[in-house]
């Protein structure tokens, strides 16, 4: 066990020197960095007095925003926030604070605003009112030197810009915050305790479609971080997502929520996301250490400096796939499931 | 200040390694000590539960002890704001409004007790037959119903989403209730 932490120490302090970067803050960021702080409580504690367990709703929306932090955390760079401001690596939690307010503002306000509007038209109401407000936020952190991006990630932009943020960023956030607000309202679905009708007969082609835009989505979000090598040429739809590897991962999810879903439909919403987990996880580790082994699968150069040098017992893949692996597969499954749920429970 | 920041990297990286080397056998332990002192108590092995004693007035069916929660519920709440007012002075052998209060919360824990012995049976036996559609229509009901929900309208849901009449039925009358 003393070997095990000594392991953890030494392998802490290679990193840090091999990732070092500037945290020194400066007043402008330290102002920015109260102001977040700020909002982050008033939000909290309005939440809580005023919305059913929003404590507990501010939680998961701030935990669904962390996972896309922390395996998208080689492609975006936070400097200048102070040495207290990171949780690992370039990933803050200040940031994941101030992105978590926006998203239960937004939720809560829109919600308030359209009570007798269907979930899912109010899903698109949320991406419309959240994308301007982060494309203001981005625009902030670039001013003052917060925010920057990999290598990976300046050459797919088209040099464009709005209020100093990239014009992408009106893709890009409404395509991450689909995920990340899908993960929110699934799991408030589970901790307001709201009935979710069971039904009869799943809907095969309905699941495929909401499983087909859910991992495309996810696609493009990580696009930079690695590349899909010697597959087909045909194959390659947009950059290098390619059909065989996307729709592979396609069925599997399709897969498991359905074959879960039919045979434990009396499980409750985390017991079932926990089943569709454990189906996906089972099968994608193995793939993914086959994939990266025959070359099919290579990661940016920004994101192997981003890892720790610790493997996968008896493989030499890195400890972030298989940490990896159940987080974005949870934004995945939680959004086909929150879309699933509204489309049956209107 | 750097060995903060490298612990950091660390602890978050490893969360669920060390969970596995420190917390799994500390948890391990606990609960076979926890198991062995209820034991000498008890004479009860790990797998057998307690039984609640017997309660006047149990509930007999899932919606009676559902109906039963959400009035020790309202109850409690009632007594609860009375409690956090400016009390006048105690009369000698009345009840303060915190004592209320206590008392509610209590009755809302056994009736919260009660509700789920009751959907626990259920579960039991539905899974031993192996109706496990019915279960989770069941669960669905009482969620439901509990939410204030109509019977009506529930059944009208399931209806409209394709499941048969008499499964409808059978969940409604496993809970208790009526259509």
């Amino acid at each position: 066990m003393f070997n095990f932490y000594r392991r953890i120490w030494d392998a802490g302090q290679a990193m840090y020197q091999a990732h070092a970067f500037d945290r020194t803050p400066t007043g402008a960021t330290l102002a920015l960095e109260a102001v977040i702080l700020a909002a982050a409580g008033l939000t909290l504690w309005w939440h809580m007095k005023n919305e059913r367990k929003g404590g507990v709703r501010f939680a998961i929306a701030a935990g669904g925003l962390f996972i896309h932090q922390f395996f998208t955390g080689p492609m975006w760079q936070n400097l200048h926030l102070g040495w207290w401001a990171y949780i690992f690596q370039q990933v803050s939690w200040i940031s994941t604070l101030a992105w978590a307010s926006m998203i239960m503002w937004t939720l809560t306000l829109v919600d308030r605003a359209l009570p007798e509007w269907p979930d899912w038209k109010r899903f698109f109401v949320y991406l419309a009112a959240l994308t301007p407000a982060a494309l203001l936020y981005e625009a902030a952190l670039l001013k003052l030197g917060v925010s920057g991006y990999s290598p990976e990630v300046h050459a797919s932009l088209s040099g464009l810009t709005l209020l100093g943020a990239p014009v992408e960023t009106f893709v890009y956030v409404p395509v991450f915050m689909a995920l990340v607000v899908a993960f929110a309202k699934y799991w408030s679905f589970f901790v307001l305790r709201k009935p979710v009708i069971p039904l009869p007969r799943r809907p095969w082609l309905r699941s495929f479609l909401v499983t087909l835009a859910a991992v495309l989505i996810f696609e493009v979000t990580v696009e930079p971080m690695v590349q899909n090598v010697g597959f087909p040429a045909w194959s390659y739809v947009f950059h290098d997502i390619t059909v065989v590897l996307t729709g592979a991962w396609i069925v599997l999810v399709w897969f498991a929520i359905n074959a879960v879903d039919k045979f434990f439909i009396h499980f409750s919403l985390r017991g079932k996301f926990l089943a569709y987990l454990g189906v996906v996880f089972a099968a994608v580790l193995p793939a993914e250490i086959w994939l990266i082994a025959s070359g099919h699968r290579v990661y940016g150069p920004t994101t192997v400096a981003a890892f720790t040098g610790l493997h996968i017992p008896f493989t030499a893949v890195p400890a972030e796939v298989a940490f990896g692996i159940p987080l974005y597969f949870a934004l995945i499954l939680s959004f086909v499931k929150y879309w699933e749920i509204i489309l049956d429970n209107r | 200040m750097e060995s903060i920041a490298m612990l950091g990297f660390c602890l978050l990286m490893l969360a669920v390694m060390v969970l596995l080397q420190v917390a799994l056998p500390i948890f391990l332990i606990y609960k076979l000590a926890a198991a062995v002192i209820r034991y000498s108590r008890t004479g009860k092995l790990p797998w057998q539960r307690d039984e609640l004693p017997p309660q006047a007035g149990e509930p007999a069916t899932l919606k009676q002890a559902l109906d039963r929660a959400r009035e020790t519920a309202v109850k409690a709440e009632t007594a609860a704001a009375q409690a956090r007012r400016p009390e006048p002075a105690v009369v000698a052998g009345e009840e303060s409004a915190a004592a209320r209060a206590a008392r509610a919360e209590e009755e809302v824990r056994l009736a919260e007790s009660l509700l789920k012995r009751k959907r626990d049976e259920l579960a039991s036996a539905m899974k031993e037959q192996g109706k496990l559609d019915r279960l989770a229509l069941v669960y669905y009901v009482e969620a439901s119903l509990r939410e204030g929900c109509a019977a009506d309208a529930v059944a009208g849901a399931l209806k409209a989403k394709g499941w048969p009449e008499a499964d409808i039925t059978a969940a409604f009358q496993a809970c208790g209730a009526a259509i």
